[in-house]
Parts: C-alpha cells; structure tokens; sequence
C-alpha cells in the first residue's frame, strides 16, 4: 500500500508502508522495520528501522536504527546512529566547541 | 599524571610542548619544548631540539638538547648536536658529537 | 608518503602510545599502531590502526585512521577504514567517511556522512570534480577537502539532497593551514633502528578503565557502547555489517499491504486516531494510493 500526499497532523505516527508525501507531525513518527518514507520528513521526534529517503527534521531526536536505511539530511538537537544503520548525508546539530578553539578556527 | 609515550612506528613531523612528561620510542622530527622530563627510549629517534629540564637519551638524537636541569646521553645512545645544561652526564658507551655548554 | 619506519610490531603491540592532557603537538602523525590522544593536536593523523580521543582531548585537523573512536572534539574531517564511533561526550566538526558510523546519543556532529562499503567509496566522493579518484583513501593529505561540501548529491536514490548544511561549517573550518615547522640537520647519518617492544601494561590498564569510567559516566543507560568499544579495540577486524538492499526491497514488498489504513484519505496513526492525508498532485508515477 502506497500513500502519495502530505501527512500533516498532532498524532504519532507509525509508517510500515510506503509514503511518498512530506510528513509533518508534532508527534512522534516510527518508520517500521520494511516502511519506506520517500519524503521530507518533519516532526518532534523520529525512530528509523526502515526506509527514509528525504531530509528529516526533528525538534527533539532523531533515530536511526540498525537495518534502516536513510539518505537525505538530518537536522536534530539529538541524532542517533546505531551501529548497522546505513546513512548517507549530512548531519546538522549544535556543535559548542570551547572557546579556545574558535580562535583556532579564525586562524 | 599520565606521561605522554610516543610509541615505535609513531612518527610525529612537527613541534610538541606543553607540560608534560614524554617518552619517545618512535620518531618526532622538529621540535620538543615541554616543562616534564623528555626521555629518548633506546629505539626513538629525535631528529628535533629538545628543550626541557631534564633530557635523558638512551637512542639517537640529531639536534640540540638544552636542558635547565640536567642532560644525561646513557649508555649506547647517539646524539649528535649541542647540549647546553648545568649538568651533563655522559656515560661510557654513549657517542656524542657536538659541543657542550655548562653555562659555566 | 615515506614510510620513516617500519613498525615490527603490528596488531598487539604492548606501548600503547598517548600524547597526555597537558600535551600539544603541532604537525604531522604518521604511525601503524593504535594512538590514544587526550591532549590538543592540530595536524594530520595517519594511522593504520586505531585512533581514540578522550573526552578533553582535541584534534585540529585531518584523521585517517582504521577505526576512530571518539570522545573528544574534532575540527576536521574523520576517515576511518573500518568504522567511527562519536560516543556522548563527542562533538566533531567535519566530515565522516566509513564503511560504518555511529553516533551515539549525546554526540555532536556537523558534517556529511558518507557510509558504503570499500566498492561504492568512489561513486559517494562527489563535488570535488578532480576528487573521483575512485578510493578516497589513497588520497594525500590534504586530499578530501572539498569533497562532497557543496553539492551534497548521494549516489543512491533520488538527488534529494539539495540543502548542505555542512557547507555552512566548512566556511568556518580551520585546516591548520600552516606547515609544521621541519628542522632538517643537515648531514648527521642516523643509525639503523633497533625495534624493541617495549611492555607497558600498566598504563594501558588504566587508561582503559578511566574510558570505562568515562562512558559508564555518561552513558549509563547504554551499556552496549562500552561493549562496543572494548570489543573494537581488541578485536581487529570485525566483520562489516550488511545491508542487503534487495532484502530490504522484500520487506518492504512484504509489509507493504499492512498497517497504514486508508479509507477516505484518513490515515491511521498509531494512537488509533484517523488523520487526513492529503493527497497531493500526483506528479510522477503509478500509484497514487492504492487500496489493499
């Protein structure tokens, strides 16, 4: 089963099929073991067992569990990434380096 | 307080310093600047000057060694180059070639 | 690069090398044993076996290791042959490029990701034009600069990857541009080197129970990352995970007709509660949504 179109919404969310729309929820999203996310993805938090293939935007955590599969970028305060998860992409986090070396890097 | 080792296929190509005792049974080129000991083990190599209050040198060093304290070139160890310290002991068997400054 | 020395002592070798809190080194490592860093290093680190930075210890600068366990700060690109661990207290600044990375929780990281095993490195280097030399490893020292920053353009999937914050960081990053300082004597012959092990059991014993300290510390809820590492520390070549994408297919296949409902347009969600799935413009493709 496929769905095509925005998921916007409140509630958790577990994905175990294919979605290819962008998911904005303010909940929690669980793309199950065999779910496959092909979409923008933005919500307060994430686990990936499965599939992702698009940017994922998280207020909390992101999680990226081992056996999931996830390309695009990651933007989270928190990022998790299991040993045996396949990730390709960039990661976005606050990095706070002391202040001694942001001399280094002005240099 | 941990001491700092450099081990035998490590191979530094620059300047170390810092407060630290170090040990060195690999290779440093450049420069050793620290206010710990510095030993050259019998298998380092310091192609570097070395300044520190006490150097003692069991293998090889190519460079000048200055120390505030002391300066010990042991047994079967090479050093070629100055050495300026108030004290300096060579011992039999080691071969040094350079000069020496006991700021006498 | 010359090769100054050959290490006899491959694998178990007894020193365990540190550079100390209080240490500083500017320039170049090279070595082919594993190399414990609690101090600041700014330079390359080239190792053919395994790097770990403590928390409090700080590199400035390219790492090319075999595997890289990290929990101090890095500015700098890590390459790792084997694998890249950033635990809690890790906060990095740069690219990772291993067959396999993780990223515990609490770690920091700004930068690309590049994951694949050792056949697909050379399509994953993108953006560097010249860059495609086909094994990112082989490369000199300076070589992954600019690799995959601007366009952030993976080789599987769809070109979905079109913001590049790590770009934003690479504006920022401060390669020590600066060469260390070489003082070459000119002329005196140095002797054949005498290889002789030396055994210091006693600090790597307790170096390795401050790392247990440490992530017991700060990550006592995930016992496994300590596992994790001391299993990677001792054992030398583990075996590479593998995702099979076909199986991955299948599954997918396999759950395909389950557990998302939809009627109307409503989406179950995982409380029960339906919401609505707007369906957009199908732009593209076969399936719009397909009733079980």
């Amino acid at each position: 089963m496929t769905i095509r179109g925005a998921l916007v919404g409140e509630e958790d969310l577990v994905v175990e099929g294919r979605v290819e729309g962008t998911i904005q929820i303010a909940g929690h999203l669980v793309v199950a073991e065999g779910g496959v996310v092909e979409s923008d993805v933005e919500v307060e938090s994430v686990d990936v067992h499965g599939q992702v293939a698009g940017d994922v935007t998280a207020s909390a955590t992101i999680t990226i569990h081992p056996g999931a599969q996830v390309l695009g970028n990651l933007r989270a305060p928190r990022i998790i990434i299991d040993e045996g998860a396949h990730f390709q992409g960039a990661v976005d986090m606050d990095v706070e380096l002391p202040e001694g070396l942001a001399r280094v890097r002005a240099r | 307080m941990a001491s700092t080792v450099i081990g035998s296929t490590i191979v530094i190509d620059g300047e170390i310093s810092g407060d630290e005792a170090l040990v060195v049974h690999g290779t440093v080129k450049g420069r050793i600047v620290l206010q710990e000991r510095v030993e050259v083990a019998p298998d380092g190599v310091v192609e570097a000057t070395i300044a520190a209050p006490v150097v003692t040198v069991h293998g090889t060093v190519a460079g000048d060694i200055s120390a505030s304290e002391r300066a010990e070139l042991r047994a079967e160890s090479q050093v070629i180059g100055d050495i300026r310290a108030p004290r300096i002991l060579i011992a039999d068997g080691a071969s040094f070639k350079g000069s020496v400054d006991m700021g006498g | 690069m010359a090769q100054h020395k050959q290490g006899s002592k491959l694998g178990g070798d007894p020193v365990a090398t540190l550079l100390g809190p209080e240490l500083q080194v500017v320039g170049r490592i090279e070595g082919r044993e594993d190399l414990r860093v609690q101090g600041y290093v700014e330079g390359s680190i080239h190792l053919s076996e395994a790097l770990i930075l403590d928390n409090g210890g700080v590199i400035v600068g390219e790492v090319r290791v075999r595997e890289a366990i990290i929990h101090g700060i890095v500015v700098g690109d890590v390459i790792a042959s084997g694998r890249i661990i950033l635990q809690p207290s890790a906060r990095v600044v740069g690219d990772l490029k291993a067959p396999r990375v993780s990223i515990t929780a609490g770690a920091a990281l700004r930068g690309q990701v590049v994951m694949g095993e050792s056949g697909d490195e050379g399509q994953q280097e993108s953006g560097s034009g010249s860059g495609r030399s086909g094994r990112w490893r082989g490369g000199a020292g300076g070589g992954a600069r600019g690799v995959s920053r601007g366009s952030a353009a993976p080789s599987r999937g769809p070109a979905r990857v079109t913001r590049a914050p790590a770009a934003r960081a690479a504006g920022v990053l401060a390669r020590p541009s600066r060469q260390p300082e070489v003082v070459e004597e000119p002329g005196p012959r140095l002797p054949p080197q005498r290889p002789r092990p030396i055994v210091r059991e006693s600090a790597q014993d307790r170096d390795r129970d401050r790392e247990r300290e440490v992530v017991r510390e700060r990550d006592r809820d995930r016992d496994r990352d300590r596992d994790r590492e001391r299993e990677l520390v001792r054992e030398r070549e583990p075996a590479p995970p593998a995702v099979d994408e076909a199986e991955l297919e299948a599954e997918a296949e396999a759950h395909g007709d389950e557990e998302i409902d939809v009627e109307d347009g409503m989406v179950t969600t995982s409380n029960g509660k339906k919401q609505a799935a707007r369906p957009r413009v199908p732009a593209r493709g076969k399936h719009s949504v397909d009733h079980a």
